[in-house]
């Protein structure tokens, strides 16, 4: 018992100084990238940035949804069963990454309904622009994790980690990598990180949340942002896979800044995109037809070499 | 057709053309008008209230007249009397009228109510016009308070919503000061002059020029060459510092952060050129009647000449990087789409006029400072979307360097000011309108003098226009696309403060 | 897509670029020779007086009626300045007074530093309008 719950201190300390750094690294280099110098009122070149940001939202009174609750537990529950590192995982079992995508698709549906403001009735008229919006980042980023799957032959991360002690799945699945970081860059976009949130359109476009409602939600979309960076690291890139000499922890902690600031570059590169027409269309013209590409010549190469024996 | 190019290319012809036009008219509207003038730009004619219904039916189905453009209307007191102004424009001809009706002092309300009906009949644009209390506190799903819109904070909008689509929308201007005609009449003329560029903040020296150009026009009073030669670098130079806000703005909405910042760098740069002309950056308070206050020296025209290539270099990386992204013309294209025959309608003018591919320009048709010695171009679009307006105004920013090298290059000597007497001016009792092009489209002031005092003074900005014709384009758009369409008309606030 | 691209260059150039904006009251931006400023009473460099002598034009003029002039008629017939006061609450800086004054004697400083706590300290009287401190090209 004790173990597992210095396990969860150590995934909660992890996560937090995590979010501390990310929002101190976003907030200076988003403000460097436009020229300018960013937040500067606390002294050492405003470290303390991310604590004021924390008080400021907290001074005002907002009011808290039934959903924010939900959402505050199921950003935490979702990392039950992801493998951080080999050992910092709570959980092991052998359906880890089909549990942690249900947690991870449920949040993001709470996210909508939290972010439609009115009533609940004019939440519902809009649930098929919104089915359309969510669509066209999840069926692509789906069919390159099965084909993944299929590749490794587990639905266990850990299992998926091991088995690419070779070379990495983005050299077998070049395609698939595109596709799954482009639907993430996606959602980093719509999500915003670095300016305003864009989920909620049509009657509640630029309608934000105050108090600690707003807390809760930054805290959940940065988390969506963690877990879908790590699920690529694991998937693609090796996971915690020590490189000679080079312990695996550092190895991923470098990964996941790279990864993390180079999508913040792409965001200020690409200008606003909220209009869900151009969304629809770069979903279903680019990302799910090179996706099931990809997915159609993995099958194809699974049952070759698996069923009929034939490689 | 001959005759349109040839009117439009010589001045000196056209005044003659304008006052045939105007022995047509009083030939073909004798009976119903009181008398007709010509004053500066438009023709006046003077009408009583019972005659009016017939003499907008003529203006406007006349197939000689086809005065088919509405552009505003305001009403004004002349001494003990009430006036209202009426002004419509036949773009076929080439030719615009002021109709002067009286209306009564004590029946005020219905009588401008009355007037409004019937010129509702004939323009579709009068209905803005209309006591809309109840439509507007009834029935809408949406309120855009004014303060959520940036950059324009002088209106609400009420949206009646169709799921995602606009059904109908509403301006409410309530929330505007609106300066009536009393604010002038104990004001002395120096000090006139200093407060009218608060009209438009972002483009100062337009109201200036033009309320400095009605009294040369009254006094006929010839301004020295080296005087219209600064007027001409401070217009131009504030209608670039105007067009890169615009295209700040629009980026501002779209997200475009690199294209935001560089252009803002840029007005930085021309800003800085205005203030070290004029001493400010928003209301310059720096042209005079018969000239201007100050003289430009050699060391501020080299300045001006380094910067030139560096302006154009900078913003022509500003329009790549904001015309060659595929993102951004997918968002602009085929949004706020604005045909020829609505924009001529709603009287819009200057560069949204132009997107929509009507070649009008007033430094080319009328020649108000002397623009005749430069040669550009005047660019046009194509269908009038986003994507063209924006593109005009680029193309306008080069035009405009265009004319202040060529400025730069043959400036005159001489005398920049006539010093006049302000103190000791008699008018005769007349009236005079006069107008200039500013980067939203056409500034006009009417004014009428008796003796050593403004009677009246009617100032229109070309903003209150594209704010009616707002009404028309945001019907059949989505949500997310509304801020896109007000902020690519150009609106300035201040202009819409006097209606 | 080519334009993203380098767009995406762009963005990663910014970062090692200088920054254009200035923290206020450390770094300092020049600003030009005619800018408008905070009224100043010129000096006569010979006998250190100031060169106004009170005739009431620029309070007379100005679009706001900010100034007020009050002069006082020495022995000899002389008139001289005796109190001159500038409500900086209502001034718009239009430069009115500078071009109307005939006998030059003001001018407009460089200082921009007009938030007080108090209202009261927005009334300038003669003797700080005189300070030399505020007419030294100053920056902001």
């Amino acid at each position: 018992m004790l173990f597992i719950l210095k396990k969860m201190f150590y995934i909660l300390a992890l996560l937090l100084v995590n979010l501390y750094v990310c929002e101190y690294v976003n907030n200076k280099l988003t403000a460097r990238m436009e020229l300018r110098r960013g937040y500067r009122i606390t002294r050492a070149k405003g470290v303390g940035f991310p604590l004021v940001r924390f008080f400021k939202y907290l001074s005002r009174s907002g009011r808290i949804n039934i959903w924010t609750f939900f959402i505050f537990l199921l950003s935490l529950l979702m990392w039950s069963a992801v493998p951080i590192t080999a050992n910092l995982v709570l959980i092991e079992m052998d359906y880890s990454l089909l549990i942690a995508v249900t947690f991870y698709i449920g949040l993001i549906i709470m996210l909508f309904f939290n972010l439609s403001r009115t009533s609940y009735s004019a939440a519902f008229s809009e649930t098929s622009k919104k089915v359309l919006i969510l669509l066209s980042f999840l069926i692509p980023a789906l069919f390159s994790i099965v084909s993944v799957v299929l590749i490794s032959k587990t639905l266990s991360l850990k299992e998926i980690v091991n088995s690419q002690y070779q070379y990495w799945n983005i050299i077998l699945q070049p395609l698939g990598f595109i596709t799954f970081f482009i639907s993430l860059f996606l959602q980093f976009k719509l999500l915003g990180i670095s300016g305003k949130s864009y989920l909620s359109t049509g009657i509640n476009i630029g309608k934000e949340g105050t108090g600690l409602g707003k807390i809760v939600e930054r805290f959940s979309i940065y988390m969506i942002v963690f877990f879908l960076i790590i699920i690529l690291n694991i998937l693609y890139l090796g996971g915690w896979q020590g490189i000679y000499l080079i312990r695996g922890e550092i190895i991923l902690a470098i990964k996941f800044y790279f990864i993390f600031v180079i999508l913040l570059l792409m965001d200020k590169a690409v200008g606003r995109i909220d209009s869900y027409n151009l969304l629809v269309r770069i979903n279903w013209k680019f990302l799910i037809p090179v996706s099931l590409v990809n997915f159609i010549v993995t099958f194809g190469f699974f049952m070759a070499r698996d069923v009929y024996n034939l490689i | 057709m001959a005759d349109s190019i040839y009117n439009r290319i010589y001045s000196s012809s056209r005044s003659v053309f304008m006052e045939e036009t105007g022995e047509n008219l009083e030939f073909i509207l004798k009976d119903k008008i009181k008398y007709i003038f010509k004053t500066g730009l438009d023709l006046l004619i003077v009408v009583s209230k019972d005659n009016f219904y017939q003499t907008a039916k003529e203006l406007k189905e006349n197939p000689e007249l086809k005065v088919n453009s509405f552009q505003s209307i305001a009403a004004f007191k002349s001494g003990k009397k009430n006036f209202l102004i009426v002004n419509l424009k036949s773009f076929d001809n080439d030719f615009s009228v002021l109709l002067k009706v009286e209306i009564s002092q004590r029946e005020m309300e219905k009588d401008y109510r009355e007037i409004i009906e019937i010129l509702e009949k004939f323009y579709k644009a009068v209905k803005f016009y209309k006591h809309r209390g109840k439509i507007i506190s009834g029935d809408y799903d949406i309120k855009i308070l004014s303060r959520s819109l940036e950059g324009l904070d002088c209106f609400d909008l009420d949206i009646s919503m169709d799921g995602d689509v606009v059904r109908e929308a509403y301006v409410n201007i309530g929330i505007s000061r609106i300066i009536g005609d009393d604010y002038y009449k104990s004001m002395e003329l120096y000090n006139l002059i200093t407060y009218i560029s608060r009209f438009d903040w972002k483009a100062g020296i337009f109201p200036e020029a033009c309320l400095c150009g009605a009294f040369e026009e009254l006094l006929q009073l010839k301004v020295t060459e080296r005087a219209q030669y600064i007027r001409m670098l401070l217009c131009e130079l504030y209608r670039i510092s105007n067009h890169i806000y615009f295209i700040s703005n629009i980026c501002n909405v779209l997200q475009h952060d690199i294209a935001y910042n560089l252009s803002l760098l840029e007005r930085e740069r021309v800003l800085r050129i205005i203030e070290a002309i004029t001493g400010s950056r928003i209301v310059p308070n720096f042209v005079r009647i018969g000239g201007v206050k100050k003289d430009i020296d050699e060391e501020m025209i080299l300045n001006i000449r380094k910067n030139l290539p560096v302006l154009f270099k900078n913003i022509k990386r500003i329009e790549k990087i904001m015309i060659n992204d595929f993102l951004v013309v997918e968002r602009l294209k085929n949004t706020g789409t604005v045909g020829k025959e609505i924009a001529l309608e709603y009287g819009i003018s200057g560069p949204n006029l132009r997107a929509s591919s009507v070649r009008y320009d007033l430094r080319k048709v009328k020649d108000s400072i002397s623009y005749k010695d430069f040669s550009f171009t005047i660019p046009i679009g194509k269908t009038g979307d986003c994507l063209d307006r924006i593109s005009v105004r680029f193309k306008e920013i080069f035009q405009s360097l265009r004319i202040i090298n060529q400025i730069i290059n043959k400036f005159p000597s001489g005398s920049f000011i006539k010093k006049i007497n302000l103190s000791h001016l008699e008018f005769q009792s007349s009236a005079v309108s006069y107008g200039i092009e500013c980067p939203h489209g056409l500034f006009k002031i009417y004014i009428e003098v008796e003796k050593n005092n403004i009677n009246s003074l009617v100032v229109k900005g070309p903003s209150i226009n594209s704010l009616i014709l707002s009404e028309e384009i945001l019907k059949g758009n989505k949500i997310e696309d509304i801020d896109l369409i007000l902020m690519s008309l150009d609106i300035s606030p201040g202009e819409i403060i006097s209606t | 897509m080519l334009r993203l691209i380098k767009n995406f260059f762009i963005v990663f150039g910014n970062i090692f670029r200088k920054p254009r904006t200035v923290i206020y009251p450390k770094e300092k931006i020049i600003i030009p020779d005619e800018s408008r400023g905070v009224l100043h009473l010129k000096l006569d460099l010979d006998s250190l007086e100031v060169i106004c002598n009170g005739c009431g034009l620029c309070s007379a003029i100005c679009p706001q009626g900010c100034i007020k002039v009050k002069k006082r008629i020495e022995d000899k017939g002389r008139e001289v300045l005796d109190e001159f006061c500038l409500d900086l609450s209502k001034c718009i800086f239009c430069g009115n007074c500078v071009e109307f004054c005939k006998m030059g004697a003001i001018d407009m400083s460089y200082k921009y530093q007009h938030a007080e706590y108090d209202k009261k300290n927005l009334r300038l009287e003669k003797i700080e309008l005189i300070k030399p401190s505020s007419t030294i090209r100053d920056f902001w």
